[in-house]
């Protein structure tokens, strides 16, 4: 794409900005930010923009009339009710808690319509540098040592596996990657293309990580003579470790 | 965002306060993914132009 024609870089950093621009084209975009200071520019730009949609809702004052016909109301109301006071503990709470629940209720649908009034700029801010929705694995060898990091977006089909320690390879074998679920059989996720640290390959899995791994808290890794089929039982696991959600 | 149309507005509102894709946008409001797109695009387009005006 021709980054140097603004209306392009306009568009990418809105979608940026607002959280629609994902995956590949998200990371090709990042990278762009690091060497275009335009591009810098115009993400700016857009933060400043939708910002203003997250400013809280302005206060309006009610008109006079609203407070005398409240008054109105709640004396006459109030010297009516003193006479039925002391008939019973129920008709002395049941206006306060029907004004509690009406008030609530407004709240929550307010909030509901206008979520801008619970977004602080802070929080907004933390958003932006805040890492992308991820499962993480961190797979240490039989020493503990951790050796590779396993990484994907949580919507993504890419796995990128992080060599930290050098992952000798047996001749004519695979380096399979299981993810071993809170109940049921381990099942195979992809083959790990052998990297030197700290170097990082890629796989592409059959679904999103959100499908495959939200009930996963393990992964592993064996040695298999080629990839792993469906329902096939992994060999003797040479890595293992933890798989959690980064959100 | 008042000056947004609905589905425009819609669309804005919940990819930025909610985090959703364009995709899950579509789903969410039982609209085709095309359309979707082209709200946010039209809506970000009216909300630059109606920021520089103001």
């Amino acid at each position: 794409m021709n980054y140097s024609r603004p209306e392009f870089l306009d568009r990418l950093a809105s979608e940026y900005v607002l959280g629609t621009l994902r995956g590949r084209a998200r990371r090709r975009f990042e990278q762009l930010l690091l060497s275009l200071p335009a591009a810098r520019g115009a993400v700016g730009e857009w933060e400043h923009r939708l910002a203003r949609l997250a400013e809280p809702v302005p206060a309006i004052t009610p008109p006079d009339r609203v407070w005398r016909a409240i008054d109105a109301r709640t004396a006459t109301k109030t010297s009516s009710a003193r006479a039925e006071q002391k008939t019973s503990w129920w008709s002395t709470l049941w206006k306060p808690a029907l004004g509690f629940a009406f008030g609530a209720a407004l709240t929550v649908g307010v909030v509901q319509m206008n979520p801008a009034v619970l977004v602080s700029l802070d929080s907004l801010a933390q958003r932006e540098q805040a890492l992308p929705q991820s499962y993480v694995g961190l797979l240490t060898d039989t020493d503990n040592q951790p050796t590779l990091l396993v990484s994907s977006t949580r919507h993504g089909t890419r796995v990128t596996v992080k060599f930290l320690r050098p992952v000798a390879v047996p001749a004519g074998k695979v380096i399979q990657v299981w993810a071993l679920p809170k109940d049921g059989a381990p099942f195979a996720l992809g083959v790990a293309a052998p990297a030197a640290p700290p170097k990082s390959t890629t796989f592409e899995t059959s679904a999103s990580s959100e499908k495959l791994l939200s009930a996963v808290p393990r992964l592993a890794v064996s040695f298999e003579d080629k990839p792993a089929q469906a329902g096939a039982t992994p060999n003797e696991f040479v890595l293992s470790g933890f798989c959690v959600k980064l959100w | 965002m008042d000056v947004l149309d609905a589905s425009h507005r819609q669309c804005l509102a919940l990819a930025y306060y909610h985090g959703m894709s364009h995709s899950e946008v579509a789903e969410h409001i039982s609209a085709p993914l095309g359309s979707v797109k082209a709200w946010v695009r039209r809506g970000l387009e009216r909300l630059k132009k109606c920021l520089a005006e103001t």
